[in-house]
């Protein structure tokens, strides 16, 4: 509390000002829906419509029973059992129109959310556990999207004030004008709160994304959890997030209750006080007593709502405090491409030729390196200089951490390099890294299957396949040979977990689904590690077909599959260390020689030790 | 489908609700009685202004300073009672939800994989977090609620009935009518409660996707269709979301409402009586005033069941998770005996008929293998892929249990063994490795999580991975992203293996690298796996001929049987399909030496 008070004046109406930019932020959204929403505010007038009728149904019916006029009771039932038929109605439509926007906002923010998160670069995009982006979306575009209610509220509350000062006035200007002054009093009280609550509803949030992460590893892990007996050390874990989640979430109980009770004890500390003087008056025969009742009955009347808004604006901080996660990914930099896509805006063309003159891929002087969380640098490509022509196939081997991953990835424009420029068909590839993705078909060593079937998965993104473009597909990669034994073949759902598959076969599945875009220039990255040596032996076939009229660069371990390779790059420590056929690099440069030893050597190593088992 | 319908009627389910809230009996009727109070304190308050209009009108200063002096104690009190409703309330709900949710996670980790595994993390997640809280904190507000209304129903109609019976008879019928008219609507919104829920769940699964897959759909330029699958998704919740928000609306405004309806009951008919000269205008006022305390109460309370449609959807959430099948988990008994070489011939692993097949279908995975090997010896399972090898391995982990058939160690029959105990015997080392969120040393110490520091870097130098782990930038507390994401494929092998070798098992099963990553790390991780093995009982599927070639005992199998068993010798002499497969690989690593040479 002292902090806040603490707080300079400047600084309180800077934040106000942060405050409403961020609101308008998120009711942007609603321009769509003006006209719902446009309907839904006139139709809070129905509400203080009805508040007005009720408080005037007593009067009348006073004044008709003291005249015992039956047929006026009559009369008046009757209008207000109209009145109560078309106030539910209306009343419905605005409680719709209300829930309407909120749903609306909620669903176009968090599909542009989603559609932002997509068009991060990749490394952004891993620098933060997945949870916490799903937690963004899940979570946090609702939280926000509950600001809008806020505008409904706040406009009735606005409109109370208004009619009860009109009304007030009409007794008293002095004592309306006194009621009056109490409400920024109350409003200004609830403002000293507001960054309070705001920090720790971003904090709430920012823990349920942490529990979402624990339960995620969680489930994704249960297998090896199992095993380990682990599951009590993350049911700990949960229990222990949760346990300073519900803390803050107790804190902000707390405040926002204290807050509403300070507000609730100034208007009673206010309205004793005028009560006092007023009865004063009246004890001096300044005023009557019927003043006296209907004056009360109306400063109530236009503090509660001054109390209501204040609770509506504390609300909204819960709901800034959300959207400030929102925020932070929506100003996230995007990749340079992907701005037209998330724009719906027209498929980016390819915008390349296969050229036969030029080389299909050319990288100059590519140098990237890995920024961790705590700030280190690690150096990964140094000045990197290669390139491959059509119906060439390149190898790339190395010792572990020389960088062959992280070029295949820069070749296949997953990650931007730091400095270099690569050539796409001749043509430069500045910044539009989708436009390089689009001729190249990139095979990691463990490739993400959605959950859907095989055929989904495999055409995914590609309309208008035929059954014989799949089928031609799913054969090149040696994936029908198990497809066929499914009793559903293609449509087989895949599930979460791919359980019922195995390492070998979802790497086949993969290869398939590059195999069907047809581009120029395929790249694969281990991706045939874990199958079998028959699979593994017709896959090899396979690749020699796939190399006629395309670039290819394979990243493997089998000196059978690397020494069919047109070419071999040899790399050690970022740098490409030689050059060459395989004949030659075996006379040339000693570390391939070594490599292929090792791969060789290991089998008598092993040897050696089974012996000894 | 019916049956699982009956099982989760909503009758049945809010039984289920209501036990999830008799631990907190207490605590309800506390809460319950401070709204009590709040209630009485502010009719005390209104009366005070009537203390206050008298004491002016009889011109008594002294009265008007003790009105005002009690006004002040009343608004004192009352700030004091919310404050402690505010506090019990929150406590409340968020040590309960907790509780709730802990139990569910603690159940969860005793359901079997394969039921688990048809679930999507998204889903799981959302019924843990989602649904448990909705579900508990409905039933704690409702029966808090349910106890406060009623109270104050008893003390008004002795009060009320005193005044006038018909009246209060009416009122009673009026805001008890129009609840009892909508509960037909329950089976609606129940329907599309549960669509919602279902909807909700999957949206999120498909973000999880899009980021956990977020490779794949950068590199095949997926994110199109990944923005307008969650946006059909989206779409197609909001589109359930407005029908129950239409009942929503609905029903909240006959709530607001409603009240007015007996007002005017009262006033019409009230004023009819007196203008019959059967009642007071006064007494009619009087009844209007206090009837206002009534009829909102009535209306919730006859209103309970439609609004605890949507706890009662996201309980049902709840509970289908508490259901799921458990692991059988053995008594727990039937320790290991220490055998003492009187049963050596009982000593090590016998499966007999082992019969599996998923729930869900009805095609055999494993079909009636029978085998043994007894301890501290190598058993290889050579065959085509698919031919169940996989499998295998989850019946020794009893992540899958035997459809029929039973499966022995040292003489003690597999299934009546805790599980707990039983994989405390095992390590797995599987093709694909597992990392977690966290610390190289976390994930290393996973593996037994008693070990000390020293004995930590010791398994991973065993396992050929200290001098990489000390090359990152952190050492041992470098994290390691999602799935070890900063790790190449041959690192995060590698830290399993030392996370299986600070387990040291009696039994170590290993799903063996067909062929490993690179080929430093082959060399690195064969020897890793050939020190981890030493001394233990393996089972492993295999790929290499060295590894095969040295094995106590091969297995082949071929669509879920074992076709052909024993030594490498045995098999050649036979002359079958492992001949065949044996003379393939062998002219293929053949090859592989021509090259180097």
């Amino acid at each position: 509390m002292s902090q806040v008070s603490r707080v300079s004046k400047s600084r309180l109406q800077r934040r106000m000002n942060d405050d409403l930019t961020r609101f308008f932020q998120v009711m942007g959204y609603a321009k769509k829906y003006r006209w719902a929403l446009a309907i839904g505010l006139l139709l809070v007038s129905v509400e203080i419509f009805f508040e007005l009728y009720v408080a005037n149904a007593q009067k009348i019916f006073i004044d008709n029973t003291n005249e015992k006029n039956a047929d006026a009771i009559t009369q008046f039932v009757q209008q207000s059992l109209l009145v109560i038929a078309a106030v539910i109605v209306l009343l419905a439509a605005q409680l719709m129109l209300k829930g309407l926007i909120q749903q609306f906002i909620n669903r176009d923010m968090s599909v542009h959310l989603l559609g932002r998160i997509n068009a991060l670069p990749l490394k952004r995009l891993q620098s933060m556990h997945s949870a916490d982006w799903v937690s963004r979306v899940a979570r946090d575009v609702p939280e926000s999207a509950s600001i809008s209610l806020a505008l409904f509220d706040l406009s009735r509350d606005i409109l109370l004030i208004l009619f009860s000062f009109i009304y007030l006035s009409s007794y008293n200007i002095y004592l309306a004008a006194v009621a009056l002054l109490s409400g920024p009093l109350i409003f200004m009280i609830g403002r000293l709160f507001d960054g309070k609550i705001r920090t720790l509803s971003e904090g709430i949030q920012k823990r349920e994304a942490d529990v979402r992460e624990t339960l995620q590893e969680y489930f994704q892990g249960t297998a090896v959890i199992r095993s380990y007996g682990l599951s009590s050390l993350f049911e700990q874990e949960f229990h222990e997030k949760r346990r300073l989640q519900n803390k803050d979430l107790l804190k902000r109980e707390m405040i926002t209750t204290s807050m509403y009770q300070l507000m609730d004890f100034i208007i009673n500390g206010i309205i004793i006080f005028v009560i006092y003087f007023v009865c004063l008056a009246v004890l001096r025969g300044e005023l009557t007593v019927g003043t006296v009742l209907a004056f009360l009955y109306l400063l109530i009347r236009i503090q509660v709502p001054f109390s209501n808004i204040s609770r509506t604006l504390s609300h909204v901080q819960q709901g800034l405090g959300a959207s400030d996660r929102v925020q932070a990914v929506m100003c996230m930099e995007e990749e340079p491409s992907a701005k037209a896509m998330t724009d719906g805006l027209a498929k980016p063309s390819t915008g390349y030729e296969a050229n036969r003159e030029e080389a299909a891929l050319r990288l100059e002087d590519i140098s990237f390196c890995y920024r961790s969380g705590e700030g280190h640098e690690t150096a990964v490509l140094h000045h990197i200089r290669f390139a491959i022509r059509l119906n060439e196939t390149v190898a790339i081997v190395g010792m572990s951490g020389s960088g062959k991953s992280t070029l295949a990835k820069i070749c296949s424009g997953l990650l931007e390099p730091d400095s270099g420029s690569i050539y796409a068909h001749g043509k430069q590839v500045t910044g539009r890294l989708d436009n390089l993705r689009s001729t190249i078909g990139y095979v990691p060593q463990s490739s993400f299957m959605f959950s859907g079937s095989i055929r989904d998965n495999i055409t995914i993104g590609l309309p208008g396949i035929t059954e014989e473009q799949l089928n031609n597909a799913l054969t090149i990669a040696g994936a029908h040979f198990f497809i066929d034994k499914l009793p559903n073949g293609v449509e087989t759902q895949l599930s979460e977990a791919s359980s019922k598959l195995s390492g070998g076969e979802i790497q086949r599945l993969a290869i398939a689904r590059a195999v069907l875009r047809e581009t120029p220039i395929l790249i694969l990255d281990e991706s045939t590690s874990a199958v079998d040596n028959e699979m593994e032996r017709y896959l090899e076939n396979s690749l020699r077909l796939l190399a006629n009229d395309r670039a290819l660069i394979i990243i493997a371990h089998r000196m059978s599959t690397v020494r069919h390779a047109d070419r071999i790059i040899v790399m050690d420590q970022g740098k490409i260390l030689a050059t060459g056929t395989h004949e030659h690099l075996l006379r040339a440069c000693e570390l391939y020689a070594k490599l292929c030893r090792n791969d060789i050597g290991s089998q008598d190593d092993n040897l050696a030790v089974s012996q000894q088992v | 489908m019916h049956e699982e319908e009956h099982r989760y009627s909503p009758y049945r389910v809010i039984v289920r609700l209501l036990r999830l809230g008799k631990p907190y009996l207490v605590l309800y009727i506390l809460i319950a009685v401070a709204i009590l109070v709040e209630v009485g304190l502010s009719i005390a308050y209104a009366n005070t202004f009537q203390l206050i209009v008298s004491g002016v009108v009889s011109d008594e200063y002294p009265a008007l300073v003790r009105s005002i002096l009690i006004m002040s104690v009343i608004v004192v009190s009352m700030s004091a009672v919310f404050m402690a409703r505010g506090y019990l309330g929150a406590r409340l709900d968020n040590d309960s939800r907790l509780k709730l949710q802990d139990e569910m996670l603690r159940k969860v980790s005793r359901v079997r994989l394969d039921s688990l595994d048809k679930l999507h993390t998204s889903d799981k997640i959302a019924r843990i977090l989602e649904s448990a809280s909705i579900a508990q904190a409905g039933i704690n507000n409702r029966l808090i609620g349910f106890i406060a209304d009623a109270a104050k129903v008893v003390a008004l109609l002795v009060y009320l009935s005193s005044l006038s019976a018909r009246l209060t008879a009416g009122s009673i019928i009026v805001s008890a009518l129009i609840p009892l008219m909508l509960l037909p609507i329950s089976r609606y919104s129940r329907r599309w409660f549960d669509q919602q829920n279902r909807l909700s769940a999957e949206k999120d699964g498909i973000v999880q996707e899009a980021v956990q897959g977020g490779e794949v759909v950068r590199s095949y330029r997926l994110q199109k269709d990944m923005n307008e699958r969650f946006a059909n998704k989206v779409s197609e919740f909001v589109r359930v979301r407005l029908r129950t928000l239409s009942i929503e609306s609905f029903t909240g405004s006959l709530t607001a409402i409603v009240p007015f309806l007996s007002v005017v009951y009262i006033l019409g008919y009230g004023g009819l009586l007196v203008s019959r000269n059967e009642m007071e205008v006064g007494a009619v006022a009087a009844f209007l005033a206090a009837s206002n305390l009534l009829t909102g109460p009535i209306y919730n309370l006859f209103g309970t069941w439609n609004a605890l449609q949507w706890s009662i959807s996201q309980a049902k959430r709840v509970f289908e998770l508490m259901d799921l099948p458990e692991e059988p988990s053995g008594s727990g008994v039937a320790e290991e005996p220490k055998h003492d070489g009187v049963n050596l011939e009982s000593a090590g692993f016998r499966m007999e008929k082992v019969v599996f097949r998923y729930s869900d279908e009805d095609l055999d995975v494993v079909r009636g293998v029978s085998l043994s090997l007894e301890e501290g010896r190598i058993a290889a399972i050579v065959g085509p892929s698919g031919s169940g090898k996989s499998t295998m391995l989850k019946l020794f982990m009893k992540d899958y249990e035997p459809s029929s058939g039973r499966i022995w160690w040292n003489g003690i029959d597999c299934s009546l063994m805790d599980n707990k105990q039983w994989r405390k015997k095992l390590a797995l080392v599987s093709q694909t490795p597992f990392l977690f969120h966290g610390t190289v040393y976390d994930n290393i110490h996973y593996g037994n999580r008693e070990a000390s520091e020293l004995e930590v870097i010791e398994a991973a130098k065993m396992a050929n991975i200290h001098d990489v782990i000390m090359r990152l930038p952190d050492g041992y507390h470098t994290r390691i992203g999602e799935r070890g994401a900063t790790l190449s494929g041959g690192e995060r092998q590698r830290i399993t293996i030392a996370r299986a070798f600070l387990r040291n098992p009696d039994i170590l099963l290993l799903d063996e690298p067909t062929s490993a990553l690179d080929n430093e790390n082959q060399a690195a991780i064969q020897q890793a796996i050939n020190r981890l093995m030493k001394g233990k009982t393996c089972v492993i599927v295999a790929h290499r001929l060295s590894t095969i070639i040295h094995a106590d005992k091969i297995i082949f199998m071929k669509d879920g049987a074992v076709v052909e068993a024993g030594t490498h010798e045995e098999l050649m002499l036979l002359g079958g399909h492992y001949y065949e497969m044996y003379q393939m690989n062998r002219t293929n690593e053949q090859s592989e030496w021509e090259v180097a040479t």
